[in-house]
């Protein structure tokens, strides 16, 4: 149980699907907490991701790439 | 997609910075400065960009590190004055959790610093670990150890779990009786 090194090194894009780390600085979730906490986290992850975009960005872009053209 | 300008290539990114953002500041108003300060220097230092890197993570960094040396303490000013996640919708966490997303924020942003970042950096941003080890300049595995810190107290700030499970080997499977429960 006590497996310091044997972590995977890939990311865990997901949000918290991995259990690997877990025994790492003897902080351990209980494997539904983490799951639930997965979820959750996940959905607030998600929730800002797709918040959409205003459009003073684009322009903002557009205008900062119109001047670099200008300069070449 | 060879046609594609820099320009193009930043609007794709735009999505995650501002999310990035908005969960860093805690306010709206405040996110859009922050990218907004991030996309004009992005331009300015755009031929620090090593082709076929990532972008993403290339401006995260500057995003990130624009947000340290000038927005951290302003956003301890003006958070909570404006309102941050526009709708109080549940969480789609199961039908056991009545937490919205307005919870989510206020349990990150009880967090220390650099475990509110490194949740950011590895679920909003989705960059792998090395990439932010490399943006937060430790070792891969202080990452890990700041994550699962970071993953044990937003659980505990969010209610899921009773302070002691943190110190606990928790073995224990009846969770539920011993999980706090919720006024809401």
């Amino acid at each position: 149980m006590n497996n310091k090194t044997g972590g995977r090194e890939e990311a865990d894009a997901d949000g918290f699907q991995d259990a690997d780390g877990s025994q790492l600085d003897g902080v351990a979730l209980d494997p539904k907490v983490q799951a639930q906490l997965g979820r959750v986290f996940r959905a607030y992850c998600d929730d800002l991701i797709h918040q959409p975009i205003p459009d003073k960005f684009t322009v903002l872009l557009a205008k900062l790439e119109a001047k670099q053209r200008e300069k070449k | 997609m060879s046609d594609e300008t820099f320009g193009d290539q930043m609007v794709a990114q735009m999505p995650y910075l501002r999310a990035f953002a908005i969960s860093l500041c805690g306010s709206h108003s405040l996110a859009d400065d922050l990218v907004q300060d991030t996309l004009v220097k992005a331009w300015s230092h755009a031929d620090s960009f090593q082709p076929n890197t990532n972008l993403r993570a290339w401006l995260v960094t500057i995003l990130r590190n624009t947000y340290f040396s000038s927005y951290r303490k302003r956003s301890r000013e003006v958070q909570d004055s404006d309102n941050l996640l526009a709708q109080q919708i549940p969480v789609k966490g199961g039908q056991e959790s009545a937490l919205t997303l307005t919870d989510v924020q206020a349990a990150l942003d009880k967090l220390a610093p650099e475990h509110k970042e490194i949740l950011l950096l590895i679920g909003i941003t989705e960059l792998s670990y090395d990439e932010a080890a490399e943006i937060c300049g430790v070792a891969i595995g202080t990452v890990k150890s700041r994550l699962n810190r970071a993953r044990a107290k937003l659980a505990e700030h969010l209610g899921l779990l009773t302070p002691s499970d943190i110190d606990t080997d928790p073995t224990v499977s009846d969770l539920a009786a011993r999980r706090p429960s919720r006024a809401v």
